[in-house]
This record gives C-alpha cells, structure tokens and sequence, in this order.
C-alpha cells in the first residue's frame, strides 16, 4: 500500500503507469474489512484500531487533495472514522459493497459538506513541499508548477475535482468511482474527460502543447 | 482529426496508457496502435500529461500521531452497538424539530397513550342502587 508524499515522489515515470491497482488483492481485503467490521460491532476497540491504521492514509489523501490543507483533512478523516465506531451498522457487508468503496463515499460527503461550510479560496497556499536535494532554480519552477496545477484543478466544478481524484490521484477503477459517487458509468467518464481536457487546455503552456 | 483518433484519444483520457487498465474489448486496439505513428504519438503526449499531473501534485504527509489520535478519540466517543429503531426515531425527531417542540411533541404522545390506556372514569355501577331507584321511582308515580 502506498503511503505519504514520500511514495507519491518516488514514483518515477516509468512506473507510473503500472502500478495502476493497489497491491493487497482488492476481495481478500474487502473480506478481511468485513470480518474487523464485525468485530468493531461487538465494541472491540482493538478491530478499529487496525482498521484505522489500515485505512488511514488512504482517505486522508483524498480529504488533502479536496480541502488543499493537512489539519482539515485530518479532522475529516477523523470525523469519518469517528461515525464508523458509533454506528459500525452503517455498512452492511450483505450490500455487497466493498468497505474502502462505502468508506470513500462517507469521506467524499464530508468533503462536499466542508465545500458547503467553507467556500475555498482560489489562490492557492503559498507553502510548498519542497524537494531539498533539487537546486534552487528547479525547486522554483517546480513550485511554480505546482502551483498553477494546483489552481487549476482547484477552479474545476467539484464534481469533477473528486472524479479525477479518485480515478487518476487514487487509481480506481471508472466503475469504482461512479458507485462512490452515486452515478452511472457513463456520467462518471464524462466528469473525468471535461476535467482532465479542461486541465489540458489550462496547461497547455506548462506541458509543451 | 479522424473519428478513430478523436475516439482513442478520449479512451486514453479515461482509462490511461496502460493496456490492462482498458476494458478487454479495446485493448486490442491500443496494441495495434502501438504501431501506428500517429496514435502512439497520442500515447507519449497523454503519457507526458499524467506525469505532470501526478508529479506536481504533492500530498503533504499527515501527522504521523493522527492514527492514534482517531484511535484515542474513539475512546472517548459512545458508542452503540447495533440498529435501534428508537434511537432512529429520536434521532429522526430530534434532527426535524427544535428541542421545546421536540419535548412538546413527547408530552402530547405520551398524554394521548396514557389517556387511551386507562379504563373509563364513570363510578362503578350498582344494580342494587338501580332497582331500589326504580322501585321508589314507580312507587311515588302510583301515589
């Protein structure tokens, strides 16, 4: 399972486009959720404990790349978590649904909700993770790059943020992310294919055409 | 543009570079356009896209406590351990109305069921009395 902007850099462009699926075999996971769910209905603290420390970077990643801020997603992870241990009823493995698919719809409401509460602004954090082993020069365009992608993608409709974020950023699959968001195949791959031709034409400049 | 491009070129929008990421039924079509010049210049250029895509976004890394912090936080949350309907029903109430109307509506039920349970309030009947009315009743008329 990949973990934290440490993997996120280290993913070279040749690997890129293979590692597409996660490495726990999706069923023998979605099997072992369902049996530390069961658990967690019968009050054992121990179950969450694993399935927090399982899952927790995983929906963390996708309430940063929402809300563009760490302690917000924190929370947003937390409050998640937090309403599964009160009513651990609230996902029934008899839905046939698996946990990371029903706990990612949860997450991605919180992060509809916070675009309720709180209206993001357009500029964009002026913090930069910055690469040390880089010169200044390429940690100046890099931030510069960063930067510009991040704005664009956070002047995209919210639909379309959490398309792109779950099938490109969290490589499900087109079916997986339209069952999370509640929508047909179809709707789903039409949000994805206006974000990324709207983000190809903003960055037209910055990718060389 | 020809259709077919313009088709491949959003099928590579949707289901990226990498062959086994594409529904079975078009995959033989990205192998044959490994071949062909002009759709597998599409395949570098959406290459180059992903990887500005992917490697100009970074996700700062979270608090390396916050597993624990949920974990802690559980703790100290109540915590219920199956479907209660009336606990569904409360909570269903109490997120409709306001408090005071939420107790007002309590006080009225529980009025209307304690009212409906009890046996009715006409003091016992006594058929001793009755005759003995009666008699005195049509006594008095014949006089």
């Amino acid at each position: 399972m990949m973990t934290g902007v440490a993997i996120d850099k280290s993913r070279s462009s040749a690997t890129i486009l293979s590692l597409r699926k996660d490495d726990t075999p999706h069923e023998q996971a979605a099997e072992d959720d369902a049996r530390l769910l069961e658990r967690i209905g019968k009050g054992e603290e121990t179950a969450f404990a694993i399935l927090v420390r399982r899952h927790t970077t995983r929906f963390y990643r996708v309430a940063y790349r929402f809300t563009g801020s760490r302690s917000e997603a924190e929370d947003m992870v937390q409050e998640a978590f937090l309403k599964l241990w009160e009513k651990p009823f609230m996902w029934q493995v008899d839905r046939n649904t698996a946990f990371t698919t029903w706990f990612y719809r949860v997450v991605v409401n919180l992060c509809l909700d916070y675009k309720k509460k709180k209206r993001p602004s357009l500029l964009v954090d002026d913090t930069w993770v910055v690469d040390e082993r880089k010169t200044q020069e390429e940690t100046l365009l890099r931030n510069e790059k960063q930067r510009q992608l991040e704005a664009e993608i956070t002047a995209l409709p919210e639909r379309q943020r959490i398309a792109l974020n779950l099938c490109f950023y969290e490589e499900l699959s087109n079916q997986e992310a339209a069952e999370i968001m509640g929508l047909r195949l179809k709707a789903l791959q039409s949000l994805l294919m206006r974000a990324k031709t709207t983000l190809k034409d903003k960055l037209k400049d910055a990718i060389g055409g | 543009m020809s259709m077919t491009e313009k088709r491949f070129k959003e099928y590579l929008m949707l289901y990226g570079t990498e062959t086994r990421n594409w529904p079975e039924a078009l995959q033989a079509d990205v192998l044959r356009a490994k071949h062909n010049p002009a759709l597998s210049g599409l395949i570098i250029k959406q290459q180059y896209f992903d990887e500005v895509l992917w490697n100009n976004r970074i996700v700062e890394p979270a608090n390396p406590d916050l597993t624990n912090r949920i974990i802690v936080a559980a703790r100290a949350v109540a915590k219920s351990s199956g479907i209660s309907i009336t606990a569904w029903i409360q909570e269903l109430l109490a997120f409709v109305l306001p408090q005071p109307a939420f107790a007002l509506a309590t006080v009225l039920t529980l009025g209307i069921v304690i009212g409906f349970s009890l046996p009715p309030s006409a003091p016992p009947v006594d058929d001793n009395n009755i005759i003995t009315q009666a008699y005195f009743e049509s006594d008095g008329a014949m006089l």
